[in-house]
């Protein structure tokens, strides 16, 4: 087996390098729309995400949606969540915040994607998403294993160093 | 005594799933009854790329899972789903929001219990509730081609989306769809209609749909405070399969001259993102629609709207083929996810669900009737409506269905899955591991307590006209005994006991047992007319 750094806690957790999770048995969350939704792993999601922060939740809004969108349970009601960046841990990000949309609703296609709040802090795996409902381009972290609280920071920094190292 | 069988359908090897398995639907194949297939928000336990369709081979006793729906997601399954069975060909239909992109996919297999995915006939994105109907051609010139008529809101068609798609010759290597697909709204709207749009079909050709046409609204739906506050429901009729120049413009309403008579307008209803009318299940409209397949020119509706006594559910008939409607027959408050039937000996059945007046009980009830007047009510559960906690919406679902075949209802509704034998007033089959006496639910080792959650539910009731006598007689005879003993024990009448006092009780009594007498003189023709089923 190769070693990784941070190992015990990257072993602890059973994310053993080239191991598989069958994150789907917990319930994970949905991805962007565009996207098939797979069992996936933390290493999956770090490995396509292209900024990985460590922060703190400063403001929750809900984000206007243009007129004439159709009313629908699928709705995501987009929010908005600005979150203050202590560390970046992977990818690069000149500001000290980056704002994160995310979808509010409980439907059965938005309910499994992480919802935030005002002081939340964590770890935030973050992608590049083509919003079809705001006709924009924002970071998101739709899935389960893209939020994490902060104590699993050297589980995070291992997988990212792990996938830089393959 | 009617035949009512009631089953969890989650299967035995999935004792261990604790998922909010809501929105049921279920089709029975008319070729063989024995055939069933089902859907709800239950993903492939396998974590495969397709989504799981409930099946049966055995009239509903047991069911397993066979992952055979395009692009399933791991959570849910699908989206929206329902399915159909042709008539007489085998094939297997299926319409569904996918579970990866959400577009709005038919799909078609010859063999339900195959391995192999279905195939897509249609893909289409900006769509919301795609409900499916098929038939096949008993006679004619297109005899044995399948038909499918697919019931949608296409956003992309706004402000007037509610939309029909429709595919003559469904069973076809490469079927064609009618293109554009047929749009349903003649009026003006509120910048779109309702996700509910709902096709009965009978084998004469005839083809109904009932659909909201949204006419103005208040309110914010995204703060979840959207109300529609003018509202039609619009039925449209078509008279040849919906072949022709103009489909499904049979209908024209006796008032406006527009296509679709409008049976009700100006109605009021909110349409919620997440539960607050209704406990934890979210309310935004319910429509079903049946035809009687003795005679396509009478046709039953239900749907539903705000009423001061809150969210409540209207049953009207018409026998002029959609023309003029009656009164209600019922109206059911705090009640949703209605569905009709009708069987072939002329029994209209009613499915809904009714949230009791403390909030604290969700009941199953199956009516069902030979003339709209007389009901008999089976109640198939009464669940915990608080527990266990939503894991999503719909709660139950935004629907659930029933089904008729000769003389017997299929259907399915989705409830708490406590395995506890007093919810269940008629009985009920659990596949799952469980324990009745301690009312828990067993993971596969059949010992580990598994959480509550929302299951599916199949039941069959077999449908008896003369069911609603026999209730009738039931009620009569137990006031006639209650009474004799109260006079008996001298309970009645209440002092002073005087000789024309004790008469005056005794001729009520006769007067019962007239009653009586004729009711089951009544019966007795009946069953002359409809055997004991």
């Amino acid at each position: 087996m190769r070693s990784t750094p941070g190992g015990d806690e990257y072993r602890k957790h059973g994310l053993l390098y080239g191991h598989r999770t069958p994150v789907a048995e917990k319930r994970l969350g949905e991805q962007p729309p565009q996207e098939r939704i797979t069992v996936d792993t933390l290493e999956e999601r770090i490995a396509a995400a292209s900024l990985v922060v460590v922060g703190t939740v400063s403001t929750v809004s809900m984000v206007a949606q243009g007129a004439g969108r159709p009313i629908t349970h699928h709705d995501p009601i987009w929010m908005k969540a600005v979150i203050e960046v202590e560390a970046v841990e992977k990818g690069t990000l000149s500001a000290t915040t980056v704002e994160v949309l995310f979808p509010a609703s409980t439907d059965v296609r938005w309910y499994v994607a992480p919802k935030f709040h005002e002081g939340q802090q964590g770890i935030w795996i973050l992608r590049r998403t083509d919003v079809e409902e705001l006709r924009t381009a924002a970071y998101t972290a739709l899935h389960p294993q893209d939020v994490h609280p902060k104590d699993r920071l050297a589980l995070i920094r291992a997988v990212i160093l792990a996938g830089e190292g393959r | 005594m009617l035949e009512i069988l009631v089953v969890n359908m989650i299967s035995k090897d999935q004792s261990d799933e604790a998922h909010q398995d809501s929105e049921p639907n279920l089709t029975v194949n008319l070729a063989n009854p024995l055939e069933m297939a089902a859907t709800a928000f239950t993903p492939d336990p396998k974590h495969g790329p397709n989504a799981p369709i409930y099946v049966s081979t055995d009239g509903g006793n047991t069911w397993s899972l066979n992952p055979i729906v395009p692009g399933g997601d791991n959570f849910a399954g699908t989206g929206d789903i329902t399915l159909r069975f042709s008539w007489t060909t085998n094939n297997l239909y299926v319409g569904d929001l996918r579970g990866d992109t959400f577009a709005m996919d038919v799909v078609r297999t010859s063999n339900y219990l195959a391995p192999a995915p279905a195939t897509i006939l249609e893909e289409r994105g900006q769509e919301d509730q795609p409900f499916i109907q098929a038939a096949t051609v008993p006679a004619g010139p297109a005899a044995g081609k399948d038909r499918i008529y697919v019931g949608n809101n296409d956003f992309s068609a706004a402000p007037q989306t509610s939309t029909l798609d429709v595919c003559l010759d469904a069973a076809v290597p490469n079927p064609v769809f009618i293109k554009p697909p047929i749009r349903l709204e003649h009026r003006a709207t509120a910048g779109q209609n309702g996700p509910q749009v709902r096709t009965a079909i009978h084998p004469d050709g005839t083809v109904y749909v009932a659909y909201y046409g949204w006419r103005a609204m208040t309110g914010n739906f995204r703060l979840n405070t959207l109300v529609i506050t003018d509202a039609d429901v619009v039925i449209v009729r078509d008279d040849n399969w919906g072949e022709g120049p103009n489909p499904f413009t049979a209908l024209v309403d006796k008032n406006d001259g527009k296509v679709g008579q409008r049976v009700v307008g100006s109605i009021s209803f909110p349409f919620e993102i997440t539960g607050k009318t209704l406990g934890q299940e979210r309310v935004g409209g319910d429509i079903s629609i049946a035809v009687d397949p003795g005679n396509s020119s009478t046709v039953y509706l239900a749907w539903a709207d705000s009423q001061p006594s809150g969210y409540t559910l209207h049953l009207q008939r018409s026998t002029d083929r959609g023309l003029t409607w009656s009164p209600d027959l019922l109206t059911i408050p705090s009640a949703t996810n209605s569905s009709l039937a009708v069987t072939g000996n002329g029994v209209i059945g009613f499915l809904y669900q009714q949230l009791t007046s403390n909030n604290v009980h969700w009941e199953t009830h199956l009516l069902q009737s030979p003339d709209g007047l007389a009901w008999h009510d089976d109640m198939l559960a009464i669940t915990p409506a608080n527990v266990p906690v939503m894991q999503f919406d719909p709660y139950l679902g935004d629907y659930a269905y029933v089904t008729a075949v000769d003389k017997t209802f299929y259907g399915i509704f989705c409830a708490n899955n406590t395995p506890d034998p007093a919810n269940f007033p008629n009985g009920v089959v659990f596949q799952r591991n469980h324990d009745f006496a301690t009312r828990t639910l067993l993971g596969t080792d059949g010992t580990t307590p598994v959480a509550v959650s929302i299951d599916p539910f199949f039941f069959k009731v077999v449908a008896d006209p003369c069911q609603p006598l026999v209730d009738e007689i039931n009620s009569l005879e137990d006031e006639i005994t209650t009474l004799e003993e109260a006079l008996a024990t001298c309970e009645i009448p209440a002092p002073p006991k005087t000789p024309a006092r004790i008469a005056a009780v005794r001729n009520y009594i006769a007067h019962l047992r007239a009653n009586l007498i004729n009711l089951r003189k009544r019966l007795q023709q009946c069953r002359l007319k409809h055997p004991d089923p």
